[in-house]
């Protein structure tokens, strides 16, 4: 069952990009005992509104790449994931672009701005097993 | 009798620290968040009152004054800042479950001004989410993901004791030592 607001035009096959940081702050966690690194679960914490990710296909429309989204030289990072994996997890994705209050809010990187949704009304504990399920799925750049 | 104290610098605010730690049950240790922010910038220290400096004091002061040096939109989208609450509540709790045993965990800066917890450990996760006013959530699954511990930590929302994360801690820690075997 679609998930409300799921934005069902969106292909499963969309890459979704969300910027992370490896350095001030950190949002990548070191597997202790096997020494994986993967993204904070808390990096992937909702906002009222959803997760902020932007759509691989938009930002080529604009003739941009995901390297738009990280300043490297400030150790940021870019995870990726998949629309259909998303929606494994009983979430969706819908456009959100040029979202206001954002930094450097008239770059083109936002026309591709979209909202990972589905998280209103979940427990903790389910808000929380969602965020780890984006963590372990997502890829880092 | 432990008290915990909170110093300002002249001109600036003060935490609530003082106001909530006396209402919580009192642990062994005792810590002050000493407010900088008078003087441009918000830096912590923590502080024993007549107790031995934990081994892990120095490791989480650094992390935490990062937390707090970090400045609203810092993830590039809306991000708050650190709330004093939430690095008075992670040192309340590193108090609590730390010992020379535990390998210290990652502290994680959320977007809405609280700080997360992890522990992992091949199949064994342990979050602590602290929310900006406070008050702490823990998830905690080990093999098959099982559920080790889950529930609120304090406050009269409670919902999970605190033998419960110390459990999976020790589960935790048995997964990492049968690692490096």
């Amino acid at each position: 069952m679609p998930v409300p607001g799921d934005q069902l035009d969106i292909p499963d096959e969309e890459v979704l990009y969300r910027r992370l940081s490896d350095d001030s702050p950190n949002m990548v966690t070191i597997d202790k005992a096997t020494g994986l690194r993967r993204p904070s679960s808390g990096a992937f914490k909702p906002d009222e509104d959803g997760i902020s990710v932007f759509r691989d296909s938009v930002l080529r429309k604009r003739e941009l790449s995901a390297e738009v989204l990280a300043d490297r030289s400030l150790g940021q990072l870019i995870a990726s994931i998949r629309v259909g994996q998303v929606r494994q997890g009983d979430m969706g994705v819908r456009d959100d672009p040029w979202p206001p209050g954002v930094p450097d809010p008239s770059h083109p990187k936002w026309e591709a701005h979209a909202l990972i949704v589905g998280f209103e009304q979940l427990s903790k504990n389910d808000r929380i097993r969602k965020q780890r399920l984006l963590a372990s799925q997502a890829t880092l750049h | 009798m432990t008290v915990a104290e909170v110093v300002a610098a002249p001109g600036a605010m003060t935490t609530r620290g003082a106001l909530r730690w006396p209402i919580r049950e009192q642990s062994a240790d005792s810590f002050a968040l000493h407010d900088l922010r008078g003087r441009g910038r918000r830096q912590g220290r923590i502080v024993t009152q007549g107790q031995p400096r934990p081994l892990w004091a120095d490791a989480a002061e650094r992390q935490l004054n990062e937390l707090l040096a970090l400045e609203p939109g810092w993830d590039g989208y809306r991000a708050r800042e650190v709330a004093d609450a939430a690095v008075e509540t992670t040192v309340e709790l590193l108090d609590r479950f730390m010992d020379e045993a535990v390998e210290f965990p990652d502290l994680f800066p959320l977007s809405d001004g609280g700080i997360q917890i992890e522990w992992h450990a091949d199949d064994v996760d342990i979050e602590i989410e602290v929310s900006p006013e406070g008050d702490a959530f823990v998830l905690a699954t080990g093999p098959d993901d099982a559920l080790l511990a889950e529930g609120e930590l304090f406050g009269p929302e409670s919902s999970l004791h605190r033998r419960d994360l110390a459990s999976a801690l020790h589960t935790f820690l048995a997964r990492l030592a049968a690692a490096a075997r």
